[in-house]
């Protein structure tokens, strides 16, 4: 039970700090598609990264369209 | 018992002929802008994401780029800043949504999970812990905050009721998916009125839906002839993209209205709101100046939009004509 919570615990804190910023520059350097890519890429073999990288992808097609 | 005959027949009038009781039909809307913060010269707003209001017609922001959540007055001055990057208490890495309600601040994230509360003056209160990245919210009473997400493997979509502690309250399923690769395309964005009827629009379908606070459907309605959405197959993903955005965001005016921001499939892409009474018919269209991805009204029916590419926030009197 510890080394399954500490596991996400690491996974978790590891996909937040590092895509923080992934979507920040959407409109300008990047489009969705790509950024989506470049996050699935890095994050999406877990399971937080994958749901964040989708909901990013909305956000973005939502915010820049 | 003449007299009660004639009441009774205009009351049959009535109700044949309108559609609704208590609710003013929107024939014709303008919009009139009446205050307009920010602009690339100003540096006030950076990329703006969330708009809410208070009773006292103060305006809330948030600001992806420098992570914060600003309150403005009703003239847009600046008040106060609150926020900076991080992932403590009151902090931000990307915020989003932020929603009024009864003297509290509920904010969202979209690299966070759950939900940041903030009274008026922007301090930080309490977190509201959720196990699910949150597409769009609403706060029902200090204890029920309903929640719409973004799960994948999950057959059964649904409109969740959480606690103020986190706790799953209720659900409500708007969808039954066989094909699990359907997941993006199930996203919704909602609203829920006084009477407790849900309105869900879909983000990236031609579906507007009513529910009954029980989960029975009510209405379905589509705007744009049920087009079927152009999917992309990235190169990385097993999973296929939708290209477009049909609907952006829902809200009510105070006449019992329904406003929807339609995305890319409209004539004037991310500028048409399409204005529904609660029986689903098309009202009327209003175009704004420029486009937006959300809109807030607020209890005086004045409506906030985006400009400027998320420099500027508009604010405009609806007029009713």
């Amino acid at each position: 039970m510890l080394k399954r919570l500490i596991s996400f615990l690491f996974i978790f804190i590891f996909a937040v700090v590092i895509f923080g910023d992934l979507f920040m520059d959407f409109g300008y350097a990047k489009t969705c598609e790509e950024a989506l890519e470049e996050c699935w890429e890095r994050y999406g073999g877990t399971v937080w990264g994958f749901w964040y990288c989708n909901l990013g992808y909305v956000f973005c097609k939502i915010y820049i369209e | 018992m003449r007299v009660y005959r004639v009441l009774v027949g205009v009351l049959f009038y009535i109700s044949i002929f309108s559609n609704t009781f208590g609710q003013e039909l929107a024939k014709k809307v303008v919009l009139k802008e009446v205050l307009s913060i920010g602009g690339e010269e100003k540096d006030i707003l950076f990329q703006w994401a969330g708009v809410t209001t208070d009773l006292s017609n103060n305006i809330y922001l948030t600001d992806s780029i420098d992570y914060s959540i600003k309150k403005f007055k009703e003239d847009g001055t600046l008040l106060k800043k609150a926020g900076r990057r991080g992932q403590g208490p009151g902090e931000f890495l990307a915020p989003r949504l932020i929603k009024y309600f009864d003297r509290f601040l509920y904010v969202t994230d979209q690299n966070k999970p759950g939900i940041q509360v903030f009274d008026e003056e922007l301090n930080y209160k309490e977190s509201i812990p959720l196990r699910v990245p949150v597409f769009d919210f609403k706060v029902l009473s200090k204890n029920l905050i309903a929640v719409s997400t973004l799960i994948p493997n999950e057959s059964s979509k649904c409109i969740f009721f959480y606690d103020e502690k986190g706790n799953l309250k209720d659900k409500i399923e708007y969808l039954k998916l066989e094909n699990e690769s359907l997941s993006m395309l199930s996203i919704v964005k909602f609203e829920i009125d006084d009477k407790n009827d849900l309105y869900i629009i879909y983000t990236f379908q031609d579906k507007i839906e009513k529910f009954d606070g029980k989960g029975k459907k009510i209405w379905s309605k589509s705007l744009f002839e049920n087009r079927e959405m152009k999917m992309k197959k990235p190169k990385v993903s097993p999973y296929q993209l939708p290209e477009e955005v049909v609907f952006k965001d829902i809200e009510f005016d105070n006449k019992g209205n329904i406003f929807i921001l339609a995305g890319s499939w409209s004539r004037n892409k991310s500028r048409d709101i399409y204005i529904l009474d609660k029986k689903g018919n098309l009202l009327t269209i209003v175009t704004l100046p420029e486009s937006t991805h959300c809109i807030h009204i607020d209890g005086q029916n004045n409506l906030y939009t985006r400009a400027g590419m998320g420099t500027i926030l508009k604010k405009y009197r609806i007029e009713y004509q």
